[in-house]
């Protein structure tokens, strides 16, 4: 909340505000053309969520005010599973699923690519004075 | 090889679709190593980008193009200490990181 209020601050009367943002779904890994699984998003959906209700309070508190959303397919390529798996160790709150991950140990398939939904979603500054 | 994020575009494209940059004062949260900032900055007046992990923003101080270096900077903090001036940009932008 803080941040949204310091940006609501900070912005110009009629100001904008694109947030972009995974929409939290478990996403598909494809090898090739091939889907060989999705990846687990349940406890990043819970880190979304709050982030999501930040928003709901400032819009409901009339700071902000929703005037678009547009949702997206955006691809994460590696040239090689090797790569892929690498990544999928950095990450903190999504997890590769076993019999996806042995999928990518065993293949030879190139090249990998994680398929995430994105969401593109635009407010507008609401109120004249300064917060 | 490190990954290519967004091969086809679809991001900036989708952006773009929302809002005109031509001239704009950006604000932006979660920078990361810049790959959004430096799309934004080619036609902003000016990008204040901000991201809390200090190596995304060596590496976005290091790649950022010649070009764009007068209109783009960069800075290492975090979001819930942000401290920002009052009514000076056109566009915040979160990029992954409410």
């Amino acid at each position: 909340m803080h941040v949204l209020r310091q940006i609501h601050r900070a912005l110009k009367p009629r100001g904008l505000l694109l947030d972009v943002h995974p929409l939290g779904n478990d996403f598909p890994v494809l090898a090739g053309e091939r889907g060989i699984g999705f990846v687990d998003l349940r406890k990043f959906r819970a880190i979304l969520e709050a982030m999501n209700e930040s928003v709901r309070l400032v819009v409901s508190e009339d700071l902000f005010k929703e005037l678009r959303t547009l949702r997206r397919h955006v691809v994460e390529r590696y040239d090689t599973a090797l790569e892929a798996l690498e990544e999928a160790d950095s990450w903190d709150n999504l997890r590769l699923p076993a019999p996806l991950r042995r999928r990518l140990q065993e293949t030879k398939t190139t090249p990998i690519e994680f398929i995430d939904t994105v969401r593109y979603r635009l407010l507008t500054r609401r109120g004249r004075a300064f917060s | 090889m490190p990954a290519i994020i967004d091969p086809d575009g679809v991001e900036t494209v989708t952006m773009r679709e929302l809002v005109d940059f031509e001239g704009l004062r950006i604000v932006e949260i979660g920078c990361g190593d810049g790959r959004l900032t430096f799309e934004c900055a080619q036609e902003a007046a000016s990008v204040l980008a901000f991201d809390s992990d200090e190596d995304a923003i060596r590496k976005a101080r290091a790649e950022t193009p010649r070009a764009l270096r007068r209109r783009i900077r960069f800075e290492v903090a975090d979001a819930a200490q942000l401290e920002l001036p009052k009514g000076e940009f056109d566009l915040a932008l979160f990029s992954w990181s409410l």
